[in-house]
């Protein structure tokens, strides 16, 4: 009976034996989890700097845009309420030049790696982002984000034929105009990776679409009607936050010089 | 004179090589009760209490293995236990023995048997029970219906010479059976209990077994499958055909028993599955527990936890579910469910703070849907708590230890009563091993158990109160950066509010009635009113309210509450057994369940410190009502194999009513009114099947597979919707061995698993809740080993591996109309590696002023492996090592435990979702790792008395 004893004994062994065996090549299977990863984020300008109606000409000189809390969601329309989790961001403000066709690096965006597979993985539809705005959930109103001066600034130059000579002009956007944060910026479904370069695309020339750039110089040649109260400053802010979003560019790899790809 | 009471338990199967596997745990419960000395011995015996050594002498050395006609084991001085299985140690009033099948009694040393062979001497020993001599056989009263085949329990004293001195029916059946049994057992002749060399007198309960002159016991006669026992309940019955050791070889003496081991989950002969666990008595209280559900981490597959804080149900891990606070596990206490379908803090909310460890005799453990009995939340399995003590008369105990904790209890159990008979208090008090934990609670528990002849009563009534203020979750970055303690909490208002009330009050009856034909019923009815509040901010700053969006930034405090009255009956009937050929026998089992839940919860964000509400998000009335009804046919082929074939369909039925639904925008508040009625019911059904098949002796088989199902979050349904269920399947195999060794006895079971949800959930952080992920599956394997390679040493080990996968994607939304997804991707919150040791020691080491004093001890180590977290994070792995030393002089008993003996920081539960507990800076929406911050090493002292 020793001997059958043993043999039990033996076949127990050897079944946990299998078991544990099965174990660590099931456990080798294991999938890796993706990880937390940054990526760059750029801007460029696009557009001429200057914008033509009839025979007035107005060109900007400078544009300072500040952006903040860029928010990359897997919604298509991107809110407070359906973007509660993001899967990518950027939430230091920068001042970007929108002048500058560049591509030029404005920062660093953190978000989670995702892999286009049969039904997606981590898939990005749409960013919400603001204009130097920082509205917290426990301040009653918006407040300049760290580092700006304004939503955005512009500084130009309008001559039509009513005036002797081209008009300078400089406008500031605040920040409680340009509100808490723009509409969603839909862009075509993406991922990120470790290689993944967005770029915000600018468009300044854009924004004074729906302008008449003519009435500008209608009034006294010194004093351009640029005012918060102003039809001009409404379209602006309207533009900038609605009308002429910038657009998002996601490349998979970096730019090889310095112009994009 | 030294008096010792003794609860013997053996069992052996006349025939069967399955029913012999049945009979194991009998025999083993028998180890861990020889040694018991009760305390309503007579004389001085109560000192000794609890566990004497004496126990796994017995169990480990007594009885020949083997089945019926099966070989002989060559070693049989030691008796190798028949059960891959833990052993209980303590068991109901039923749960007592008779003499064992070669004339001794069970768990006594064989007269031939040479104790210094095993190295086990008789002061290793400390106590031997009494052993039978001779025992005729009963005689069947002149005149008696021969179709009734009754039982009598007697309780019997043995005197120091080894006569009975004493025998008075303790279980009756009628008069004239009761007459002939005491009749019978008055003839036995027993060799004494000894104690320290000396003979003592000794009790010991017997049950007589009656059968009709010509049915025979024997060979041909196997022992059916078990009809339904009220509890864990072994009886060994001593037939008419029984023969002592002086005429009969072990073999043939074992033909002449006959065993009904039956309980629901019943393990050993009975087991279902490979994964059906019995967690004793002497497992149970080796480990220090905080808790008493601290228990389960001894069950192979299982890690408990309490994260959140007291008060607040703990997070259960089980075979790769993460049940949160019981939502895949279905748990009862002596018939009582507690899981809470529909709680507002988690689909079938489990708080088993109540239980009071003492009084936990044992748990029994299926994981998988294999017993028609289960019900819902039924899904990774159940877990059976059963109640009463062994200790009896009085006991005081007080214990104090780190964070300024206390903990008192007074424990009554009456002597002349059952070991379901009991009162007690619990009450305890901490100030926390960290910021915002201090909190106290209180439970008292009261049983009474009572039979008279074939029908059987048992009650039990609880109230319970735990009041403890939480810490919360801290971001992993916070700590890694040091901006915060690991047991801190975030300094604000909304994080420093948080806090958890839970009430409850509960009664159960039962009544169980013991057919003349063989045949069992049981019907039952409970009630129980619970209530719950919780403010827990998981998100900090994060959340808008939704009556008026201005109002944001005042702490993301939610407000949970949820009260809920229940109520239940069940009724479940046995039939006799039937024996339709000679190689087929067995039993049919029908039976029915419901219960009504009516439910009130709310869920509102408040601010604190004044705790004013600034948004509501839930207001529901709820009536649920589900009912059940099940079968199973039980039988056994050729003394080998075993099948269950069984059903169960639920109809459950709700009725909603959501006063915050269809919440109206505010420039339309004139015309529209918030609320939404609506109703809705649905049928869960599926089969219940298991096998099993003996390979060779001490080796079975097993296969099952079940479908069961977990009702859903009733307010989540619409108007008239069938009601979905999320639908299990599993499918157990496997197998479960007992050897015994020249380094003692192993008993193990292995095996595989699987298991497919049709629609799983996991925990959403803004809302405080679980959601749908979708559906899944769970393939793994399970291992344990239980070896006990000295009569007071053993240890227990299980080793578990799950890959837990999501099949498809979660439901689409509007926030994320293509949830992250890919093929195989594990789950969240899911470990999957679990181990778990448990190690026991209890011995003898000596007299002090004439007081015998024993020491023990144990501990237990676990090791959780790295979970996966959503979005590409994964928490680390969790080592826990809890140990306790004590003594034991007399009636006096102080003991010290430690809990992370190691003193490791570790998260007991890792969440990753959004937050924002940095209100001044732009807030981040990324997900990030979150943790509730497990306990550090806890140290606790213990002085008890029994009076």
């Amino acid at each position: 009976m020793k001997g059958a004893h043993a043999y039990r004994t033996w076949f127990s062994l050897f079944w946990l034996g299998g078991v544990c065996g099965s174990l660590n090549l099931t456990g080798g299977c294991a999938e890796s989890p993706a990880e937390r990863i940054t990526f760059e984020v750029r801007a460029r300008s696009e557009g001429p700097p200057s914008l033509t109606q009839g025979e007035a000409t107005l060109t900007l000189t400078r544009a300072e845009l500040t952006v903040s809390g860029i928010y990359l969601c897997a919604s298509s329309t991107a809110s407070i309420d359906l973007c509660a989790e993001a899967r990518g961001e950027m939430l230091p403000a920068v001042v970007v030049d929108a002048l500058n066709p560049g591509p030029i690096r404005i920062g660093e965006g953190e978000g989670f790696e995702g892999r286009r597979g049969g039904q997606g993985d981590r898939v990005m539809r749409s960013a919400q982002l603001s204009y130097g705005v920082q509205w917290l959930l426990t301040a009653a109103r918006p407040a300049l984000a760290p580092g700006a001066h304004a939503s955005l600034h512009l500084e130009g130059r309008l001559e039509t034929p009513t005036t002797s000579q081209a008009l300078d002009w400089r406008l500031d956007i605040a920040p409680s105009a340009a509100g808490r944060s723009t509409g969603a910026v839909t862009f075509a479904p993406a991922v990120l990776s470790r290689e993944t370069v967005l770029t915000l695309v600018l468009s300044p020339s854009a924004w004074f679409a729906q302008i008449d750039i003519a009435s500008l110089a209608e009034g006294d040649e010194d004093d351009i009607p640029l005012e918060p109260d102003s039809s001009t400053y409404s379209a602006l802010v309207q533009a900038l936050t609605s009308s002429a979003l910038p657009r998002f560019e996601f490349h998979s790899h970096p730019p090889t010089s310095a112009g994009h790809r | 004179m030294l008096a010792l009471g003794l609860s013997l338990v053996a069992s052996f199967s006349p025939t069967s090589r399955v029913w012999a596997q049945a009979a194991a745990p009998a025999e083993t419960r028998s180890a861990e009760a020889d040694g018991r000395v009760d305390s309503e011995a007579e004389g001085d015996a109560g000192p000794h209490g609890a566990e004497a050594p004496a126990s796994a002498d017995v169990g480990a050395g007594t009885r020949s293995d083997g089945p019926v006609g099966g070989p002989k084991p060559a070693n049989a001085e030691r008796i190798p236990p028949r059960d891959a299985a833990p052993r209980p140690a303590e068991r109901t009033p039923g749960a007592e023995a008779a003499a064992g099948p070669d004339g001794l009694e069970p768990g006594s040393p064989r007269p031939d048997a040479d104790a210094s062979k095993d190295g086990l001497s008789d002061a290793r020993a400390g106590a031997t029970p009494p052993r039978v001599l001779e025992a005729p056989e009963p005689d069947f009263p002149e005149g008696a219906d021969p179709a009734e085949h009754p039982t009598v329990i007697v309780h019997t004293t043995i005197g120091e010479s080894g006569e009975v001195v004493e025998a008075h029916v303790e279980e009756s059946v009628d008069a004239v059976f009761d007459a002939a049994a005491v009749e019978a057992v008055k003839r036995w002749r027993f060799a004494p209990a000894m104690r320290g060399g000396e003979a003592v007198v000794s009790r010991v309960r017997l049950a007589v077994h009656f059968e009709p002159p010509g049915f025979s016991q024997g060979a041909s006669s196997p022992v059916l499958p078990g009809p339904l026992e009220e509890g864990p309940v072994t009886t060994i019955e001593r037939s008419q055909t029984a023969a002592t050791a002086d005429d009969q070889d072990d073999d043939e003496a074992t033909a002449a028993f006959a065993a009904t081991v039956e309980a629901p989950f019943d393990h050993g002969k009975n087991a279902r599955a490979p994964s059906e666990h019995r967690l004793d008595r002497k497992l149970l209280e080796s480990a220090p527990r905080r808790e008493a559900g601290d228990m389960l981490s001894s069950a192979p597959g299982f890690f408990m936890s309490r994260p959140e804080g007291g008060a607040v149900a703990g997070r259960i891990i089980l075979r790769g579910f993460d049940a949160e606070h019981g939502q895949d596990i279905a748990f009862s206490v002596d018939g009582l469910p507690i899981n809470q379908p529909s709680h507002i803090h988690g689909q079938g909310y489990a708080e088993l703070g109540f239980l009071i460890p003492e009084l936990v005799t044992h748990i029994d453990v299926l994981e998988g849907v294999y017993d028609p009995e289960q019900g819902d939340f039924a899904v990774a399995g159940s877990a059976r708590f059963h109640l009463g003590t062994e200790k009896r008369g009085l006991q005081l105990k007080s214990g104090y230890g780190s964070f300024n904790t206390w903990r008192h209890l007074v424990l009554w159990a009456p002597e002349e009563a059952s070991t379901g008979t009991f009162a007690a208090v619990d009450y305890q008090s901490t100030d926390g091993f960290g910021q915002n934990r201090d909190g106290s609670q209180i439970s008292a528990l009261l049983g009474w158990e009572g039979r008279k002849g074939r029908v059987s009563h048992r009650l039990r009534g609880g109230v319970y109160g735990a009041r403890y203020r939480l810490a919360g979750v801290l971001r992993r970055r916070d700590i890694d950066e040091g901006r915060i303690g690991f047991f801190d909490s975030y300094p604000f208002p909304t994080a420093e509010n948080q806090n958890a009330i839970a009430l409850q009050a509960f009664a159960t009856y039962r009544l169980g009635l013991h057919h003349a034909d063989g045949g069992r019923s049981t019907f039952e009815a409970w009630a129980a009113a619970r209530e719950f509040r919780s403010q827990q901010n998981f998100t900090g700053f994060t959340q808008v309210s939704l009556t008026n969006p201005d109002l944001r930034g005042r702490g993301d405090l939610i407000e949970q509450s949820n009260r809920q009255l229940s109520t239940g009956l069940s009724a479940v009937h046995v039939t006799r057994p039937y024996k339709p050929a000679s190689w087929a026998v067995g039993h049919v089992r029908v039976g029915t369940d419901g219960r009504l839940d009516r439910i009130n919860q709310t869920q509102n964000l408040v601010q604190a410190p004044q705790n004013t509400t600034w948004d509501q998000r839930i207001a529901a009335d709820i009536t649920g009502v589900d009912v059940g009804l099940f079968g199973e046919v039980d039988f056994a082929f050729f003394e080998r194999l075993r099948v269950r074939a069984g059903f169960r369909g639920d109809l459950l039925l709700y009725d909603i009513d959501d006063n915050l639904g269809n919440r109206t925008p505010r420039f339309r508040r004139e015309t529209t009114i918030d609320g939404f009625r609506r109703s809705a019911a649905g049928l869960a059904a599926g089969p219940r099947l298991s096998a099993t098949y003996a390979l060779i002796p001490g080796l079975d088989l097993l296969a099952a597979y079940g479908e069961g199902y977990r009702s859903p979050q009733a307010r989540l349904l619409e108007d008239g919707e069938s009601a979905p269920f999320t639908k299990v399947r599993s499918v157990d195999l496997g197998v479960r061995s007992s050897v015994e060794t020249p380094i003692g006895s192993i008993a193990s079971s292995a095996g595989f698993f699987y298991t497919h949800l049709s629609d799983d959930i996991a925990f959403e952080a803004r809302e405080g809740r679980a959601e749908s992920v979708g559906p899944s599956q769970r393939l793994g394997a399970q291992g344990s080993v239980r070896w006990e390679p000295l009569h007071w040493l053993f240890t227990q080990a299980s080793l578990t591996f799950v890959r837990a996968t999501l099949l498809s994607p979660p439901p689409p939304s509007a926030e994320d109309p293509d949830p992250p997804f890919v093929p195989g991707q594990a789950l969240p919150f899911v470990a999957p590696w679990l181990y778990r040791q448990d190690l026991g020691a209890r011995q003898a080491v000596g007299s002090w002023f004439g007081q015998e004093v024993t020491a023990f001890g144990g501990a237990g180590y676990t090791y959780l492996g790295s979970r996966p977290l959503p979005f590409a994070t994964a928490a680390a792995p969790v080592h826990l090592l809890d140990a306790r030393a004590g003594l034991e002089v007399g009636r006096v008993t102080f003991d010290l435990s430690a809990l992370n003996l190691l003193n490791l920081q570790y998260a007991a539960s890792e969440f990753a979702f959004p937050s924002n507990w940095t209100p001044n800076e732009q807030p981040s929406r990324l997900s990030e790792r979150h943790i509730a911050a497990g306990p550090p090493l806890t140290l606790m002292a213990n002085l008890g008395v029994r009076l």
